[in-house]
């Protein structure tokens, strides 16, 4: 048998695939860029017999940069996993919902709030405190989300509303660049296009743990997330309360997305492709070999993107504007292959 | 007798604040027993078997499981009592069937695929296991569903309207399959249906809902013979109770009467039941002629005639002409 929903993990072989895929990348990714290193040379700086100049260049530049797209893609990528099930809906996603732009919100308030009350803070949109801001901003649109998807059922009224939504923290954010200085609105800009390098190996452990925590938490409650992904009643009449479930997910997506937010921006897209790629490679809904899966593919596609973005292109590509490219056809093909009407 | 699984007194269920939509139940389900409930559209058999599970908290009465009231068992322990199949839309995305059926199961079993496979074969749909669930049939999903059911391996099996979708070969298949799992395993099953003419062919005993949502345990030819069929379901103003077959029917206008000469009561029967949609009565001042039945034929005013099909569009252009 292929798949099945039994209590264990089992790891498709499509796993290892996506893990040598992510090496092979990584590898690139580490040996391309402004000066370009060998790769015998990668390996002696790993072995600790590098120059000191390329392991600077390793440790300090690009390693920082492909750990960060690696483990923020997972992050996004299991974060709209969880989406997609909770809310029942294939095309569910951080980015898509509006969840982003709530943390962007509330992270470029904190920052401007800050500033008029008199503490200075570094704007580097990162550290524990715009964590929080961006908490309560991804965990707010949730809020909003969850109360309204219970009210207006529908699965793409869900992204309408995911849609309005993310207009209107947009339009406060324009508000707050209206007011804020010019050297201030330049950092943020950059920020909101979304970016792997500017993250610290501090920030990155945050991630990490997140990431860690966030996986092993959804593989506790892999069967739950089958049933409620079935239906409400049915996850019901199989032992399993669909409300402890949500919450959970409600608390692990929020935090995922917050922590990706803040430290490298709103990502686009990652988020909402990845669990497609993996449903139809696999061909299962099992989270039991979902999630595994997801989190790989989610890193995968990061750093393919994020290598787009700063190499393969003549420029300079926000990440961004590489994964609007990729991913809005896609989710235009993914509605046209499913006739939309089924989806409404 | 065998013992009592699940013993309801003097239940109330309804939802919020308005009234209960059902009142004083008292029924108990016995271990090997496979019974019907039937009642009219909208009263609330849904509501009943889910306020059994405690998905709907009641107004009144309690419901005791082996001894123990419903509310102090786990959600994860009443599902190791009770397996239910609820018509709710599932969404299953690209679920295989097989897949769908190993939700059912409820602990770590050492041989999950073998028991998947096991219920597949009792339920003879091996030919569905590695299709995509939502793109099965309805009548091919009630059997997955059932073998989702099944698999929970429980006491007590709650079925809404398994039957809705299947033909008439697949109910009796149905049918015999729940009642054979009754006696192999001693679960009790309770199944709600809207389809009186099966039931009542098939089944001793059944449980109905009237319109006013009183609760009754009963045969179903006492319902026949009482002649209060109409309690449960409303007659409309063209439709009317059939004694004899135990069945609502259409009243149909008397326009011809014809005689009828036979030895063969089947081919008679059989012809009175399509002649009585036309219109046909005992007495009527519009006489048609004799139909005389052969072996091969169908003999009307010297005409003759292979099939009913054919004596009846003669008769049709008979009674067009008066």
């Amino acid at each position: 048998m292929k798949n099945n929903f039994i209590t264990s993990i089992r790891v498709p072989w499509h796993f290892y695939l996506c893990l040598l895929l992510i090496l092979v990348l990584s590898m690139i990714t580490l040996s391309s860029g402004d000066i370009d290193i060998s790769l015998s040379e990668i390996l002696l700086v790993f072995t600790g017999k590098g120059s000191s100049f390329y392991n600077q260049v390793i440790f300090e530049l690009r390693l920082p940069r492909l750990l960060t797209a690696i483990f923020s893609g997972a992050s996004l990528a299991l974060c709209g996993l969880l989406l997609q099930t909770y809310f029942q809906n294939p095309l569910a996603g951080p980015f898509v919902l509006g969840i982003h732009s709530g943390s962007a919100f509330f992270v470029s308030l904190w920052i401007l709030a800050g500033q008029s009350l008199g503490i200075n803070f570094a704007i580097n949109y990162s550290g524990m405190n715009t964590i929080i801001a961006s908490w309560i901003g991804s965990l707010t649109v949730m809020a909003i989300l969850f109360t309204i998807s219970v009210k207006i059922p529908g699965k793409v009224i869900l992204l309408v509303i995911g849609l309005l939504l993310g207009y209107f923290s947009g339009a406060l954010i324009n508000i707050l660049v209206a007011l804020g200085d010019p050297h201030e609105i330049k950092t943020f800009l950059t920020w909101s296009m979304g970016s792997f390098h500017r993250t610290s190996i501090s920030e990155l452990k945050i991630m990490v743990f997140i990431l860690f925590i966030s996986t092993l938490a959804s593989l506790f409650i892999a069967r739950g997330l089958n049933l409620i992904f079935v239906g409400e009643v049915f996850s019901k009449s199989l032992g399993i309360n669909p409300k402890k479930i949500k919450i959970i997910v409600l608390i692990i997506t929020s935090l995922l997305a917050a922590v990706v937010t803040s430290f490298c921006g709103p990502v686009a897209f990652v988020g909402m492709i990845s669990p497609h790629f993996c449903r139809l490679i696999l061909k299962t809904e099992n989270h039991f070999q979902l999630i595994p899966y997801t989190v790989a593919m989610g890193a995968l596609i990061a750093i393919f993107a994020d290598l787009l973005s700063s190499f393969i292109l003549p420029f300079g590509m926000p990440l961004n504007s590489v994964l609007g490219l990729l991913g809005a056809p896609f989710i235009i093909l993914f509605l046209m292959k499913n006739k939309i009407g089924s989806y409404a | 007798m065998s013992k009592v699984c699940m013993k309801i007194t003097d239940l109330s269920v309804g939802y919020g604040d308005n009234g209960p939509i059902l009142k004083n139940i008292n029924i108990d389900l016995f271990e090997g027993q496979f019974i019907p409930l039937l009642g009219p559209n909208g009263i609330g058999k849904t509501t009943f078997v889910k306020s059994l599970f405690g998905l709907i908290d009641k107004k009144h009465g309690s419901i005791e499981l082996y001894g123990k009231p419903i509310e102090e068992y786990s959600m994860n322990e009443r599902a190791s009592y009770i397996a239910m199949s609820l018509s709710e839309s599932l969404n299953t995305g690209l679920m295989t069937s097989e897949e769908f059926v190993s939700l059912g199961i409820l602990a770590r079993t050492a041989d999950p695929e073998n028991l998947i496979s096991k219920y597949f074969k009792k339920l003879d749909i091996n030919e569905l296991k590695y299709k995509q669930f939502n793109e099965l049939s309805d009548g091919e999903r009630e059997w997955v569903k059932l073998a989702r059911v099944l698999i929970q391996q429980t006491k007590i099996i709650f079925l809404d309207e398994p039957m809705g979708h299947l033909d008439i070969s697949g109910k009796v298949k149905m049918i015999s399959i729940l009642s054979n799992h009754t006696k192999e395993t001693g679960a009790s099953i309770l199944m709600s249906s809207h389809d009186w003419s099966t039931i009542r062919k098939f089944s001793s005993y059944i449980y109905v809902i009237d319109q006013k949502g009183v609760f009754k345990f009963l045969s179903p030819e006492d319902l026949i013979l009482t002649k209060k069929l109409n309690t449960i379901y409303p007659l409309q103003t063209n439709s009317m109770f059939e004694d004899n077959q135990g069945e609502i029917s259409l009243k149909i206008e008397p326009i011809f009467t014809l005689d009828i000469e036979s030895n063969n009561p089947i081919k008679t029967f059989w012809l009175k039941h399509a002649l009585a949609k036309m219109g046909y009565a005992e007495n009527h001042s519009n006489y048609l002629g004799v139909i005389k039945i052969y072996e091969e034929e169908f003999v009307l005013t010297n005409n003759r005639y292979k099939t009913i099909y054919e004596l009846m569009r003669e008769i049709k252009s008979l009674l067009a002409q008066l």
